[in-house]
């Protein structure tokens, strides 16, 4: 099933990440707004920066602190042709973390590319 | 008796520095909990300074947030103690205050 093939209105709409799923559901709820724009023929990127980057650290296991895993909302977002989950390689420099720690389908962005595909953005909503 | 202090949101090495200048007591515990435990995935919490400050402490953290953020294999510190959530609860006992920052 894929509900955006279709981009002819061609807007696109970017959602910025910046704190961690375990404190808030800032993370679900951007997620949330990305499938709406999807299903909508938006044309949807999620930012990650600051401390929201470790949203997307692999191998979570947030049962253990009675929690769910949010990173697994993420596995179904190319059905709905979101499939720019974006890091931003600034957040990523001042933590120990690095690339192999993430799940598969991040691509690591600096901040002035960024900013560009910001600019290009119809809207930009900060979660 | 030392102090149990529960650092539970996101510090930087400055505040952290600040923090820890403000102890009475250089001996105490400080335990990183919730989005505390994100301050040391930071490279400046690796660094000499983050040594130096923290000389005369233990620096504790609850392993199980570790492992639900899956970070435990990162913060792999000699200087930081992974404690339970028991263990937590006997520091707890053990200190005669405990302070959340």
């Amino acid at each position: 099933m894929s509900m955006g093939k279709n981009k002819s209105m061609n807007i696109k709409t970017n959602i910025i990440i910046s704190r961690s799923s375990f404190s808030n559901s800032d993370f679900k709820e951007a997620v949330d707004l990305g499938l709406v724009c999807a299903a909508f023929d938006q044309e949807v990127n999620l930012i990650f920066v600051d401390s929201g980057i470790t949203n997307l650290i692999k191998n979570q296991s947030a049962e253990k602190v009675d929690d769910k895993n949010q990173v697994d909302i993420l596995k179904g977002l190319e059905f709905y042709d979101i499939d720019n989950i974006i890091i931003e390689q600034e957040s990523l420099d001042l933590t120990r973390l690095e690339t192999s720690h993430f799940i598969n389908s991040v691509k690591i962005k600096t901040r002035a590319e960024i900013n560009k595909l910001n600019q290009n953005a119809n809207h930009l909503v900060s979660i | 008796m030392s102090q149990l202090h529960l650092i539970q949101t996101q510090f930087n090495l400055a505040d952290f520095s600040r923090l820890h200048a403000r102890l009475a007591n250089k001996n105490d515990n400080l335990l990183f909990l919730n989005d505390g435990i994100l301050s040391l995935l930071s490279v400046e919490f690796n660094s000499t300074q983050f040594k130096e400050i923290t000389a005369e402490s233990s620096i504790l953290v609850l392993k199980e947030q570790l492992e639900a953020r899956a970070i435990d294999k990162v913060i792999d510190n000699e200087l930081i103690k992974n404690i339970s959530y028991e263990e937590f609860v006997d520091y707890s006992l053990k200190s005669k205050k405990m302070v959340s920052w």
